[in-house]
């Protein structure tokens, strides 16, 4: 088989596995969507007890999903009253159980977390569509070197923000080398901005750019909607 | 502080004496380990240790506990007593590969983005600060590594000649930061390197690095050194895909 077939073969699995995540979150939205409009019926803003559904639904999909390091959603500003929003975020612990995770929400204190500048909030709030962001650290968030993976969230019509789903680096190796060592070459997971996510050999590292096309290669795309995702390849080279 | 995530509240808590113990023990296997203490020589006294790091006599005891029960040292009672190197840390080449998979490639990757942050740093300062002498002294240690043999010379060899061109900054920080670099991954490069040519290549790159220093080439020197670090990590990393996923592999070939 030649370097592209199994370049495109890999960009199938990937896509399929990343498809798969995306509907799960769409799936949490919908829920949490629904969840919170029961509880909220016709009041304007949100209240924490609207917030306690959110819990449960986040568990699920962390229990389904183990390789997501957390989840859960966002609330644009505007959502719990006139100017704040609020992050409810659920992430595995070492325990096995879920904890919350909690975020600094007071502007002008050190390590406020003004996630709606943060690219995860504002391409999703921006576009209304899928999100990928990453890798990244995440100062003041999770604190590690992570990806985002972020759906909008709507309560009937109106767009309140985002579900999503945190995958720290270490372990999407896990589940992606297998899929990309099948490409007898050096090849790449990389992001729209051409940023390295996952290499299969040391050719190409995380976080890197991959500033231009390799010659004896090519760049395939994976098919998914609105997530711009493709796999750099070339021939196997050696560390010179 | 109460909206402080739940990794940065665990940062404040007290420090329990049993990682005292591990830390300080831990600092003295791996001196030993790269030869910064070696076979024969003495320790200084429980006080004395206990002051120099700054822990409670109980926690050196614990230590020295541990390094005695692994063969590292041995305490003689008498006249001429007292507490003395007589093993080095066992680095079986198993026990480095299955650390080796363990660690993700981005956790690879930032060990040698730090190697490379220190490394540049380091040569910047040799080069105000190192003297011709200095350079002769190095150029020595840089071709060492292509006459060891078996993991262990090979593993001293080498940090050998990246510890010395730190201690040339003059920076104990430096110093420290490059000792504890080496101790997290000369040994696991080494266990995998096993090509004569993989040592003449170490000794050439160390030789290019000394070259370019001898010729107040800093730009030149700092390149070769990051160039150094890369193709160590590209090694460990290839190294790790082969040991993780050995059935894949096999349909790469």
């Amino acid at each position: 088989m030649k370097l592209d077939n199994q370049t495109r073969f890999a960009a199938e699995s990937l896509a399929q596995w990343f498809g798969t995540v995306y509907a799960d979150l769409e799936t949490l939205a919908a829920r949490m969507g629904a969840a919170l409009a029961e509880s909220r019926r016709s009041r304007e803003f949100l209240i924490s007890a609207d917030l306690k559904a959110i819990r449960d639904i986040a568990t699920e999909f962390l229990a389904a999903n183990p390789t997501a390091e957390g989840a859960g959603v966002i609330l644009s500003p505007g959502t719990i009253d006139a100017t704040h929003g609020a992050i409810e975020w659920w992430r595995h612990n070492e325990e096995g159980t879920n904890s919350k995770v909690l975020f600094n929400l007071t502007p002008d204190s050190g390590s406020y977390y003004d996630f709606e500048n943060l690219p995860w909030f504002e391409t999703v709030a921006r576009t209304r569509h899928r999100a990928i962001t990453g890798p990244y650290m995440d100062y003041g968030g999770m604190d590690q070197y992570i990806l985002t993976l972020t759906v909008p969230l709507y309560i009937g019509d109106d767009f309140v923000g985002m579900a999503g789903c945190d995958i720290e680096v270490r372990d999407l190796e896990k589940v992606m080398v297998p899929m990309l060592r099948r490409v007898a070459g050096d090849a790449a997971l990389i992001s729209a901005d051409n940023c390295v996510i996952l290499g299969n050999s040391g050719r190409f590292l995380v976080g890197n750019r991959v500033r231009t096309v390799p010659e004896d290669g090519g760049i395939i795309p994976l098919a998914l909607d609105d997530i711009d995702l493709r796999i750099v390849y070339a021939e196997h080279q050696d560390f010179v | 502080m109460a909206e402080l995530n739940g990794m940065r509240g665990q940062v404040f808590r007290p420090l329990p004496d049993v990682m005292r113990a591990d830390a300080v023990a831990s600092r003295l296997t791996t001196a030993i380990a790269l030869g910064l203490i070696r076979q024969g020589e003495q320790l200084p006294v429980e006080n004395e240790l206990s002051q120099m790091f700054g822990v409670a006599s109980a926690t050196v005891r614990d230590a020295l506990a541990t390094l005695r029960d692994a063969g590292i040292i041995e305490t003689r009672r008498g006249r001429s007593g007292g507490t003395f190197v007589t093993g080095t840390p066992a680095a079986s080449a198993p026990v480095l590969r299955s650390r080796l998979i363990d660690l993700s490639m981005a956790e690879l990757r930032d060990l040698a983005d730090e190697q490379t942050g220190v490394a540049v740093a380091t040569v910047r300062l040799a080069y105000e600060r190192s003297l011709p002498r200095d350079i002769d002294r190095l150029a020595v240690l840089a071709t060492a590594i292509g006459d060891a043999r078996g993991l262990e010379s090979c593993t001293r060899a080498d940090s050998k000649f990246h510890i010395q061109l730190a201690a040339l900054t003059q920076s104990e920080r430096l110093m420290q930061a490059e000792i504890r670099l080496q101790s997290e991954s000369v040994e696991m490069l080494w266990s995998v390197l096993d090509d004569p040519e993989d040592r003449a290549k170490a000794a050439r790159e160390h030789t290019a690095i000394v070259d370019a220093l001898r010729a107040e080439n800093v730009s030149e020197a700092e390149a070769r050194a990051s160039e150094h670090i890369h193709r160590n990590i590209y090694r460990l990393i290839d190294a790790k895909l082969s040991l993780t996923y050995p059935d894949i592999e096999a349909t790469r070939a």
